[in-house]
């Protein structure tokens, strides 16, 4: 029989997230988005891929994190387009919170982070985490 | 023997009307050419009994609407890579171009009266020229007569209309690159924004001083002054469909996707900011019948599209070996069996 301490332990950890994204309403919390989903959702579709590759880094990383981003995220993202030796090459950022640690009790605080992605035309995103100015 | 070969000739030989009659299809997403799409929507449903509907509800909805297998196919200004085509398995190619203008509102300048180049109109809409009367725009009309009036930036406000103007302003302006970017949807740095077409039009005729950029089909609707600018080459041109075919020509088409961009485009007579709108739809088809309608449809736009096109101020496409490409390119959608739905050589 579980004794109650540890129940509440169990309790606490599995609200945990919940409660910490409870004070920031702006804020999507977007757990597991794959490029279809973002569109779906009415992501800007230019920006979409990046930010499928920006989560996937993000959860696949070493230190299992989370991210979340303001709903106008993609609206304020820059997108910007050159051609190196006949290849077109995206570039894409904008601006994301994350946290390590994998939420609950355990979990770091959010930090806001650029994302950075270069899309060759063919091939996969390249995705870089950076601590956001300001 | 002969009996089948009858029976191929009879499919081969087959009119369009049987692939399509008695079937609805649903195309949405981009506005800009929504006004060709309808009307070609029309003469194809006069001609086969289809029942074709454009949704004219901007690129990103477009592709969020086929993406969710909610239209048929989507129309989009800005076209998708081919990393990010694969992620939806979708296919892509060009269908239609045009011409997108700046349109202005100045008393005692008429149509084609004012000369603006890439930097200028970048300066303008990052809010660093402010006056009709600024030098550098004086300098680059010296016969005209500018009043001291304040620049008032009208934008599209809706989501859709505003990804050629934006690439565009990105190769001709480094601070537009940097600090606004490309996109379907983006935040002007100054300037109110109008729904539609139609609604930049309305604003751009009714504020004295206004800037804003429309289709060419509604700057000649509304009667306004449309700039004509400089281009990539030095020329000054004016948007036409002569210019628009300029650049179209100058296209390679050689990128997976059949991507590319013909803003800044090199030659003397091109116009600078012309519109390609593509079209998507998906390579794995559940219900064969539409995606062969669809198909019937784009066919019958590169078979007999021309005029109309031409009449709404578009340039369809014309080159044989690219629409031989492009419907080449069909036989990558296949049925829920994985064969090609489309076999019309």
């Amino acid at each position: 029989m579980m004794r109650r301490s540890s129940l509440c332990a169990a309790l606490c950890l599995t609200l945990a997230p919940l409660l910490a994204d409870a004070k920031g309403g702006a804020l999507q919390h977007r757990p597991n988005k794959d490029f279809r989903e973002l569109i779906v959702k009415g992501e800007r579709p230019e920006i979409a891929a990046c930010m499928a590759a920006a989560v996937e880094k993000a959860y696949r990383g070493s230190d299992q994190a989370e991210m979340r981003w303001d709903a106008d995220a993609s609206d304020h993202a820059l997108m910007r387009e050159s051609e190196h030796q006949g290849r077109i090459v995206r570039t894409v950022e904008f601006e994301t919170e994350i946290r390590s640690g994998g939420g609950g009790l355990l979990a770091a605080d959010w930090q806001r982070t650029k994302v950075s992605c270069v899309q060759p035309e063919d091939a996969a995103v390249e995705v870089r985490f950076t601590p956001a100015k300001g | 023997m002969l009996a089948r070969r009858f029976l191929w000739a009879l499919i081969f030989a087959l009119p369009l009307t049987a692939a399509a009659a008695n079937i609805e299809i649903i195309g949405a997403g981009a506005s800009f050419p929504a006004p060709v799409i309808s009307a070609w929507a029309q003469d194809f449903g006069r001609e086969t009994g289809a029942s074709l509907r454009y949704l004219s509800v901007g690129s990103g909805e477009g592709i969020r609407r086929v993406t969710a297998r909610t239209s048929d196919f989507a129309m989009t200004d800005v076209p998708l890579t081919s990393a990010e085509l694969n992620q939806d398995d979708l296919l892509q190619f060009p269908v239609v171009a045009g011409a997108i203008v700046p349109i202005v509102n100045i008393p005692g300048v008429g149509d084609g009266a004012l000369i603006l180049t890439g930097p200028l109109l970048a300066d303008i809409f990052l809010g660093k020229i402010n006056s009709w009367d600024d030098p550098a725009i004086a300098a680059a009309n010296p016969s005209l007569a500018l009043p001291p009036l304040p620049i008032k930036v009208v934008h599209r406000s809706d989501g859709s209309g505003t990804s050629f103007v934006t690439y565009y302003l990105s190769k001709v302006s480094g601070e537009w690159r940097d600090r606004i970017g490309i996109g379907s949807r983006l935040i002007w740095p100054v300037g109110d924004g109008a729904r539609s077409n139609e609604g930049v039009a309305q604003a751009v005729e009714q504020i004295t001083g206004a800037i804003g950029y429309v289709e060419i089909a509604y700057a000649e609707a509304h009667h306004l002054a449309t700039a004509r600018l400089v281009n990539h080459s030095g020329h000054t041109v004016a948007a036409n469909l002569d210019s628009v075919r300029a650049a179209l020509n100058g296209a390679r088409w050689h990128r997976s996707g059949f991507y590319e961009v013909l803003t800044e485009q090199e030659g003397a007579a091109t116009w600078p900011i012309v519109g390609v709108s593509f079209a998507l739809l998906h390579k794995r088809q559940e219900v064969a019948a539409d995606a062969v309608a669809c198909l019937t449809f784009m066919h019958w736009i590169h078979a007999k599209g021309t005029t109309q096109a031409a009449a709404l101020h578009y340039v369809s496409l014309s080159d044989p070996a690219l629409i031989a490409r492009i419907e080449a390119s069909w036989s990558e959608i296949r049925d829920e069996r994985g064969q090609p739905v489309w076999s019309r050589k």
